[in-house]
This record gives structure tokens, sequence and C-alpha cells, in this order.
């Protein structure tokens, strides 16, 4: 480093120089960064095994030493999902019957599938956002993996996020509650469709915002949203999370709501990934329609 | 050795901050531990160690958690350059002026990065993001940053007193 000395006659010109070159990658990676370089990607091979073996020790110490401290809470919690797994057991029979109705007619009918199965692959969250501003996070399995960008990325709940950026070995996911992210969905009662995005200024509350809702809409406090049919990035009947408030704007042509994530992303250690890109997909459909 | 020892904290920053330093979140808000470091090494080492350590760590940022490369090493560049200005011009021991440019360095951050991510896509509450972003993060930081400075000055310390020897070699 100090072998830079000598030679570093003009310091000024160095930094000036630097700025310009570091403005120009600015400009040219913001758009999207879908190559990863090789950089990037061994780097991810020192790190990422490191971050795995932290969280691993962080889950054992959660699980080993900290439970402690939970303990008095233990047998309230038991006894009401005691309560809850005999409600859901009931609740699930009768699902099992109405599903198999539903397949006997859809097979009558000759209909495909409405909501299928998506194949999934399960991670581990080994890193979240340094900062403060963004909700991203890094998971551990990349393109040796089989993940690619626009994946889809789901917690046991609901919908977490896509991946935006993968490397050999982790992925980065951009999660709905970040400010940039943008989801279209539709309600699970009335199949009414909106928009859903972060809002930075909701984050303490940990919500999102509903927007463009038909001014006529049957939209009400409680509703369950799930992602839509139009959207391009995400498969269609993924549960997003449930409505908490619905407003009319002020220019009274549309309405607009708060939402609160299935998902808690505070507490996030295990997604799950759609490994099937769903835009290929779409493409195609569009394709073979026209 | 000052290589080794410097990437080796660099690694550390990388491996900590986005997985046990997570824990200590107050109110949602991380102290901005980069910035401290950064801040550190420029009082301690100089303009140019400090533009080129700001420089390195604000890539590591932006390669893993980022968006477009190059945005925080700028940043960072510029905050090592700007704090390494006084540093043949004060006492290593003198805990006041690390602690201030700690905070003016935090907040030019939170607005730096305020303006370009989020102004430019219109969000304009910008004093929501002074209060519930900038400004803790700015007094959690500045709450950590001496004890930072104390264990990078000591750990300079060190490296510095093996240099010792070699040292009439360059400079």
């Amino acid at each position: 480093m100090l072998k830079f000395k000598k030679i570093l006659i003009p310091k000024k010109y160095v930094l000036t120089i630097v700025t310009i070159i570091t403005m120009v990658t600015i400009v040219v990676t913001l758009p999207n960064r879908n190559q990863v370089t090789m950089i990037e990607n061994g780097l991810g091979y020192v790190v990422v095994p490191i971050q795995k073996i932290l969280t691993k020790i962080q889950k054992w110490s959660n699980e080993n030493i900290f439970f402690i401290f939970h303990a008095y809470e233990l047998q309230d919690k038991n006894a009401k999902l005691v309560k809850e797994l005999d409600e859901l057991r009931y609740e699930n029979t009768i699902l099992q019957q109405y599903k198999q109705d539903n397949e006997r007619l859809r097979n009558l009918l000759k209909l495909d599938q409405k909501y299928p199965e998506y194949p999934k692959v399960g991670a581990q969250v080994i890193g979240k956002d340094p900062g403060n501003w963004y909700n991203m996070f890094l998971i551990d399995k990349g393109t040796n993996h089989g993940l690619a960008i626009d994946m889809v990325v789901m917690a046991d709940s609901g919908l977490v996020g896509r991946i935006v950026e993968v490397g050999f070995n982790y992925a980065k996911v951009l999660s709905i509650i970040d400010d940039t992210s943008s989801v279209s969905a539709q309600t699970l009662r009335t199949n009414e469709v909106a928009i859903i995005r972060g809002d930075k200024t909701l984050m303490d509350e940990g919500l999102c915002r509903i927007q463009h809702i038909n001014i006529d809409a049957q939209i009400v406090k409680g509703d369950e949203m799930v992602t839509s049919h139009l959207g391009d990035l995400y498969p269609p009947g993924i549960l997003i999370g449930t409505i908490t408030e619905i407003k009319t704007e002020s220019n009274g042509l549309t309405k607009y709501g708060l939402l609160e994530p299935a998902v808690d992303f505070q507490h996030l250690e295990e997604v799950l990934v759609i490994d099937k890109p769903w835009k290929g997909k779409k493409t195609n459909l569009k394709e073979s329609t026209q | 050795m000052r290589i080794i020892v410097v990437s080796g904290i660099l690694l550390l920053y990388l491996i900590l901050q986005p997985t046990y330093i997570q824990h200590i979140r107050m109110m949602g808000i991380i102290p901005n531990f980069a910035v401290m470091i950064i801040v550190s090494f420029g009082l301690l080492r100089g303009s140019v160690e400090g533009a080129i350590i700001g420089f390195a760590l604000g890539l590591l940022q932006d390669i893993f958690f980022g968006r477009a490369i190059g945005f925080y090493a700028l940043i960072g560049m510029f905050i090592g350059y700007v704090c390494g200005i006084p540093n043949k011009k004060y006492y290593r021991e003198n805990y006041i002026l690390p602690f201030f440019l700690v905070i003016l360095s935090t907040l030019a951050q939170g607005i730096i990065t305020y303006i370009f991510t989020f102004l430019i896509r219109g969000r304009t509450s910008f004093l929501f993001f002074i209060q519930h972003i900038i400004f803790p993060e700015v007094v959690y930081t500045a709450a950590l940053s001496l004890i930072v400075y104390r264990l990078i000055y000591s750990v300079n310390e060190r490296v510095e007193a093996r240099e010792k020897v070699r040292r009439k070699h360059f400079s």
C-alpha cells in the first residue's frame, strides 16, 4: 500500500479518476446486475461458508441455550397450539373432501390445475442487509443448486420476495417489503386486483401499501391477498398477507390500503425457492397464444 | 503484514455485520460499523490509506448487498479521504475528533443514500427518513464509535510497532 506513495504525485488526480471510473460502473451496473463477476463469486466462496457456520452456531445457541428465557411461555403456547391443531385437523378433513370433489369436477370439465404445485428448494438465510435502507438478504444456495434470477422465494406461510442476483453459492433476495418492490395481487375472496408495494415509511410497523384498488372493489379489512394471475414475475395463488386498513384516495378515483405480510420478516431463517422461473413460462404462454 | 491485518478486519466486518450484529438492532436500526472503521483508519493512517480502505469496504458492501457497484465505494472513499486530512495535525489519543467525524460521516452517508436511492424515486418525506433512519443511526453509531476507534487504535499501534524496524525505508 505504501509503495503507491512514491508514484503518487498528484493525489487529487487519482481521486478524480477513480471517482469517474466508479460513477461509470454505477451507471453501467444500476439497471440490472444479471451477470455476477468472477471476483464476486470468489468472494462468495470465502465469505458464504463462514457465514453458514456462524448461522449454524447461532441457531444452535438459540435452540440449546437461549430457549431457557422462553421456557415460561412454552406451556401456554403448547396448550394453544394443541387446541389449534385440533381445529385445523377438523378443517383439514373437510378441505380434503373439498379437494377430492374439486379434482373430480375438474376432471369432468377437463380443466387444468388452477394452482399447480410448484417445485421448491429449501435454503437457509445466512445474512441480512448491513444497512438500514433496504430489505435484502442472502441465502446459501446459488447457481450450483439450480437457482437463477427472478425465481420466487417463499417462507412456509407466504411470499417473501424474489432473487435479484445469484452467484455460484449464494443468492440475493429482495423481499416484498423493500421500498423498490411491487407485486401484482388479488384478493382471495373477491378476485379484486391491486398492486402491493413495499414502503419504507411503513417499515416500523412491518406493513406494505396496497395501491390502485378500484373504487367499486369489494374489499374489506381482513381480506387475504394472493399473487395475481396478471403478474409477470410471481406465479398466481401465493399468499401475501391480510389487509389491515382500506381508505379512499383523496382524488376519489381509487382506494388504497395497508397489508400485513403473512411472513415474519424479522425472524426469517429458512426459505423455500420455487426453482422454476415463472417469467419464462409466462412469455412462452404469450407466444403460444399469439 | 498491514495488508493482512486490514483485510482481516474488512472480512470480519463483512462476516459479522449481516449475521451477529443484526441482533443488536434497536427500533430496527443497526449501527454503521463501516463508517466507524473507515473514519478510524483515515484518522490514524492518513488520506491515502483512508481512501483505499473506504473504497475497499464500500466495494464489499456493494458486492454483497448493494444495487449498483460503486455507490458505497465512492462514498467510503471520500469519507476516508476527508477524515485522513487532519491525520498529521491531531493527537491520536484525542477522542473528540473521531467522535465528531463519525457523526458527520454517518450523517453525510445517510443523506446521500436518501437522495440517490429514495428521493430520486419520488419518496419526498425527507423528515420521516431523518427522524426514523438517519438520526437514530447517527446516534447509535456515535455511541459505539469510540469503542471501535479504540480497538482499531490498539491494533494499528501493534502493527506500527512491528513495522518500526522497516519504517525508515518508506517514510
